[in-house]
């Protein structure tokens, strides 16, 4: 997307494409966007990380939650052209080179917080958030944390005993 | 035992977690065409024009779908097995809508965009009929049988066992309550979505997130006019459903657009499509007369519920014998009259939702014990216990056995462990906050016994590297199923539950199953699978003893070795007895149909403490205990987290899930995650859980069912706690802040 | 349909001067991508997300100046709202989730105008004033009712840009404030009620001078209840002040919704709320059994 710079005359609309930069997971991608798309769209169909999902598309379920700049936002709720020069993490980004775990991935696996699955990678990802700005939440502030985030499957209860084996560790 | 009970972790956590499992949504199908829906605004009408030409024109759209150029087959999609016959009132695109969210068209186009671009262009004008929507006016209208040619009564059950006259004129106490539940929705956090593509040999192959292939085989056949056979259907990766993707709503639509247009189609609903257009909870409105003796037995009970089923049949008329069968398999009722009745309203269709009509009837039943035991003046738990079944009871209607029942264990384990006689005491009149305890008790089914189709056959093979294929219409709706199956299997041969390699759930591969619903994986798939690896096990004896050269009764199977029981020496693995076999022609499977023979009942108590904010309303669960009868727990992880997920829904439906239809209007108020509230993580107290193991003699290593009970008793029990609180009968739910101030008045 | 980022202040009102059509200014997106769904984009999307200038937070005198695009979770955490503005923390705090707060901010808020709005209370109740840069090339400052109308109205022109919000502080010690917030769930809802409260209070006298109260989601937009605040000015804080302040703000409510079906609902709550913020305010749990429920 074209950044504007005073002296500069408007550009003329030239059409609806608009090509972003977007970095992601550390890596750098150049894509064909359209103004109007958001970023969970370009994220799941354009660059094929899908463990965003699309659950409500108002911001209520957190299914679609990856950090930019290392804060937790609804990538429904956000132009993927809002994303260029921000630092864009999803749950695919969590894991090592060779799709090992991350700690508190293996955490919700262990303590039994993964049921149907579909709201995991955005509660993850919501998690992981938390733990980067507070490192030892307690079981309120891991609660508040995760409001945002709907799981219709475990009661939470599991949920919060990952984030919390995780601040243990 | 070595894997029976152990906490497994899920066996497909690692490809959750890391977001790798694909849901149908994820799926990049090449070629594939994308469809939106376009449906009814108004409740009830005749569509006289749909005006199409505008959203032809849209670069992109290949085809529009409509009842002008659809097929007309009528069909209903609750049927799962071949020749079963149900009242058949839905189609593709009816030409007289009978909800706001009924189908009207679709439009089918080259991206998801122009669809949505040129769905917006559709123009519908109706003939506005008179709609509907409550059972009151919907039987005030017509009261006539549907049989009969009525409009609005799809199914009425009435039974009457004793003398309930007789009882009740001699009883020295009768307490009425009148008892709403709202319609909720499932809120499965994966919409619904369907793919289907045609085969290169002339059929419709269809990807489907569903609870049972079978019945998306056969609606789907109904629909379109076609023998079964032409349509396989593949379950895919499913992000929750609790009885929501029960009923193919999508796939035929999907199919037949498949199979016109010769190309992949994919269906993916939004969030408030899903609420409006898929299925949800019926609601209930019952008025139950008990009539107790002054020390406290129930001499005979009177039960009158209307169902409010919504614009089709579906599965609604199953819902008064559902509900009458939970009436008689939890207390000792000598007399008990019953009327239950299934109401069509113009009101989004209802299906199976987690429960099946126990969640309704025992928010009914168990909030006027309460009623009753106040009218006593007698302690609820107290009250319980003196009319509660015991082990090997038999339900008065069907004859059949409960089963080993230990509802009493619930109620006196759980009382004792919550301390519920000193937690039990009046709270200050005059507090802002008030404290209140509650209680409710819960039995649910195993299966569908004794329906003849309560049955299903499973394949257990032995694997060139010495895993083991299970073979099976396996429908785990990621609660974990699985996960237990493979811990059976593992138990049985003494191998690994990871060493378990599941086949497709595909209608080519699978023998028929009627599905995950009733409560029956656990108790009826589970012991199918046992019973099929103790059968392998024979066999895989049985030519273990031949490579070896001793006799059979010699042969063990250990830690995945065959050994001689006298010689350390001679060993040989799984892999190695499948080669062995296989250079003699030997093939190394199993394959076991199990029918069942028994329906026990599962059981459970749940108790809570709640505090109320009696000026605004507000309702706190500040502990919650659930005590669960489940025969015994193959995995403990799972099925706590089973109970914990049933409370936080049970939760919901007591304080604040409604999906609302607009008496005005008939849309739904309630119709995405902003306007209809679920409990999230603040809002959830930890729930403990205490589990009553004494062994269900018919299940595999005893096991019972517990996914669909755990979200039962929750709503009774807080409402009683509130009641309990304020002094208060709160009878229609959700309790919303407004209804509880309201009742301060 | 375009888009551009302004990288800052300067380059956006250049470019607002010199384009013509209609312009959306996205910010936080959290209610404008909600409102676009149906791609009814202006032709033109200039995103002022990262856009330097927006997210100024600066004390001059007696007054606190927070740029529009400051976000939800910098008004809860930064060290300046939380020591002069405590009430606006606090607001924020309630607003959504944590991912909403952290795209949302204070321009967005007022821009939609919406009458549950959290923070719009607060600003009212603070007196602020709204620096709005119209496309012309003027900046205007605006009293709060200038700029929120009614809902989803302001008084901002295609092309307008909210700026800045500019709140008084007050240069005396003695200043309290609170707000309180009431829907379906605790964390994650729209409000149904919220009041915000801001007070000069003499604890040694124990004596609460004047008091400045707004309710949201009682009308179109923010209320001031100005009855309320004259039963409770200048008095000593005692259990009979609290009293009339639970009536006043009840009778407001009637007063208010005469004939909403919601109203037999609110004149209550707004008890609980007032008790919350008597709480708040002066650190004390007032006598519950006193509750003037007879008198309402």
């Amino acid at each position: 997307m074209d950044t504007l710079s005073a002296p500069h005359p408007i550009p003329v609309p030239d059409g609806t494409d608009t090509e972003i930069r977007l970095e992601v997971n550390g890596r750098k991608h150049v894509v064909n966007v359209e103004a109007g798309d958001r970023l969970s769209s370009v994220l799941r169909r354009q660059l094929r990380l899908t463990g965003a999902k699309e659950g409500c598309l108002e911001g209520e379920c957190g299914s679609c939650t990856v950090l930019v700049d290392d804060m937790p936002v609804n990538s429904c709720l956000m132009l993927a052209i809002q994303a260029e020069g921000r630092r864009i993490t999803t749950v695919e980004g969590l894991s090592g080179p060779d799709g090992e775990l991350s700690s508190l991935q293996q955490a919700f696996v262990d303590s039994g917080a993964i049921q149907c699955g579909y709201c995991t990678p955005g509660m993850v990802m919501a998690a992981q958030g938390l733990l980067l700005h507070n490192p030892n939440p307690d079981e309120p502030e891991i609660r508040y944390a995760l409001a945002g985030n709907l799981c219709r499957c475990t009661g939470f209860q599991t949920i919060v005993e990952a984030v919390k084996a995780e601040t243990a560790r | 035992m070595k894997h029976i009970s152990q906490p497994h972790p899920i066996l497909d956590g690692v490809e959750k977690v890391s977001g790798r499992l694909d849901y149908l949504d994820d799926m990049q199908i090449g070629g594939m065409l994308h469809t939106k829906l376009v449906f009814s605004t108004v409740p009830h009408g005749r569509i006289l024009h749909l005006e199409t030409e505008a959203a032809r024109q849209v670069a992109g759209v290949a085809y529009i779908f409509h009842h002008g150029n659809t097929p007309a087959n009528t069909y209903n999609s609750t049927v799962w097995y071949e020749d079963q016959d149900e009242p058949e009132d839905e189609r593709m695109f009816p030409m007289t809508v009978r909800h706001v969210g009924d189908r009207v068209a679709a439009v089918v186009a080259e991206t998801p965009e122009a669809a949505r671009k040129a769905a917006a262009l559709i123009k519908v004008t109706y003939e506005e009929l008179p709609a509907f929507l409550t059972c009151h006016s919907a039987l005030d209208h017509d009261d006539r049988p549907r049989q009969e040619g009525g409009m609005h009564l799809a199914e009425e059950l009435r039974f009457d066992y004793g003398r309930t006259d007789a009882d009740f004129a001699q009883a020295e106490l009768v307490v009425t309550s009148t008892i709403t539940t709202p319609r909720t929705h499932h809120c499965a956090l994966e919409n619904h979505a369907c793919v289907a593509m045609p085969e290169s040999d002339g059929r419709i192959l269809i990807l489907s997130p569903c609870q049972s292939i079978f019945s998306v085989q056969m609606v789907t056949a109904r629909a379109l006019g076609v023998p079964a056979a032409q349509i396989r259907v593949i379950k895919t990766a499913i992000g929750g459903s609790f009885g929501g993707k029960a009923e193919p709503v999508l796939d035929p639509l999907c199919a037949h657009f498949a199979h016109v247009l010769q190309r992949p189609v994919g269906i993916t609903l939004d969030r408030t499509e899903t609420f409006t257009a898929t299925r949800t909870r019926s609601g209930a409105t019952g008025r139950i007369r008990t009539a107790v003796s002054r020390d406290g037995r129930i001499l005979a009970r009177d039960t009158d519920v209307r169902i409010d089923i919504g614009a089709y049949q579906t599965g609604g008329g199953f819902l008064p014998g559902a509900m009458s069968q939970r009436l008689c398999r939890l207390y000792d009722v000598p007399s008990q009259r019953y009327r239950g009745r299934a109401v069509l309203t113009n009101t989004v269709p209802s299906g199976a939702y987690r429960g099946y009509g126990s969640p309704q009837i025992h928010a009914i039943s168990e909030i006027n014990i309460d009623h009753t035991a106040r009218a006593l003046g007698m302690d609820p738990v107290a009250f319980r216990l003196k009319n509660l079944i015991e082990p090997g009871a038999c339900d008065p209607l069907t004859g059949i056995h409960v089963g080993n029942a230990r509802i009493r264990n619930c109620v006196e384990q759980g009382a004792e462990c919550f301390d519920w006689q000193a937690r039990r005491v009046p709270s200050d009149p005059s507090a802002r906050f008030r404290r209140g305890v509650g209680m409710a008790c819960a039995t649910h089914i195993n299966g569908c016994y004794p329906d003849f189709h309560e049955a299903t056959t499973a394949r257990l093979s032995l694997r060139p590297d010495g895993r083991l294929d299970l073979t099976c219409a396996l429908h785990d709706l990621g609660c974990g199923s699985n996960t237990v199956l493979a811990q059976i299997i593992a138990e049985v041969l003494d191998v690994v539950p990871t060493d378990i390699v599941f086949s497709e759930v595909d209608s080519d591969i699978c023998s028929y199953d009627l599905g995950t619903r009733a409560s029956r994986m656990t108790y009826i798939v589970g012991e199918a699978v046992r019973r099929t690896t103790e059968k392998l096990k024979s066999r895989l004896l049985e030519i273990a003893s031949l490579a070896l050269n001793h006799a059979a009764v010699d042969v063990i199977l250990e830690g995945g070795m065959f050994r001689t029981s006298g010689d350390s020496t001679q060993a040989i693995s799984l892999a190695e007895l499948f080669r062995w076999a296989d250079s003699h022609g030997t093939a190394l499977e199993a394959i076991e149909s199990y029918r069942a023979t028994a329906n026990p009942g599962s059981y459970a108590a749940h108790f809570a403490e709640v505090e109320v904010d009696v000026l605004t309303g507000s309702v706190k669960v500040l502990d919650y205990l659930a005590v669960h009868d489940l025969g015994r727990a193959l995995n403990r992880r799972l099925v706590e987290g089973q109970i914990q997920g049933g409370v936080q829904m049970g939760i919901g439906y007591a304080l604040l899930e409604d999906i609302s239809i607009d008496p005005a209007t008939g849309a739904m108020k309630g119709d995405r995650f902003s306007r209809y509230h679920l409990v999230n993580a603040p809002q959830m107290p930890a729930v403990r859980t205490l589990l009553v193991e004494r062994g269900e003699p018919t299940g595999p290593y005893g096991a019972k069912a517990v996914g669909e009970i755990a979200t039962i008793p929750p709503a009774p029990a807080i409402v009683n706690a509130v009641s309990h609180a304020l002094k208060r009968e709160l009878t229609k739910l959700p309790i919303t802040q407004d209804r509880i101030v309201a009742s301060m008045r | 349909m375009r888009a551009l980022r302004a990288p800052d202040l300067e380059a956006l009102i250049a470019l607002m001067r010199r384009s013509d059509g209609r312009i959306d200014y996205l910010a936080g997106g959290t209610d404008l991508i909600m409102a676009r769904q149906d791609n009814s984009w202006a032709d033109l999307i200039v995103d002022i997300s990262q856009t330097a200038g927006l997210d100024v937070i600066d004390i001059s005198g007696d007054m606190l100046r927070i740029g529009a695009g400051v976000t939800m979770t910098t008004l809860t955490t930064h060290p300046v709202i939380r020591r002069t503005a405590p009430m606006l923390a606090m607001a924020a705090r309630h607003v959504g989730s944590v991912q909403i707060r952290n795209r949302a901010t204070l321009g967005g808020n007022i821009a939609s105008a919406m009458p549950a709005a959290d923070l719009l209370p607060v600003l009212k109740c603070h007196a602020a004033r709204v620096e709005v840069q119209r496309r012309t090339g003027r900046l205007e400052i605006l009293e709060f009712d200038e700029v929120v109308l009614g809902r989803g109205q302001t008084c901002l022109g295609n092309g307008d840009l909210i700026v800045a919000v500019r709140l008084p502080l007050a240069l005396a010690s003695g200043r309290i404030s609170a707000f309180a917030k009431l829907g379906p769930r605790e964390v994650l809802t729209i409000s149904r009620l919220n009041v915000a409260a801001l007070a000069d209070y003499d604890p040694v006298k124990n004596r609460l001078s004047q008091i400045r109260i707004v309710a949201g989601a009682l009308g179109p937009a923010p209320l001031r209840l100005k009855t309320v605040e004259i039963v409770v000015g200048n008095r000593t804080v005692d259990q009979s002040l609290a009293d009339d302040f639970l009536f006043a703000l009840s009778q407001a409510v009637d007063r208010t919704i005469p004939g909403r079906a919601t109203r037999p609902y609110k004149r209550r709550a707004i008890l609980g709320l007032g008790l919350d913020l008597l709480r708040d305010l002066f650190v004390y749990e007032f006598d519950c059994t006193a509750l003037p429920e007879q008198r309402v």
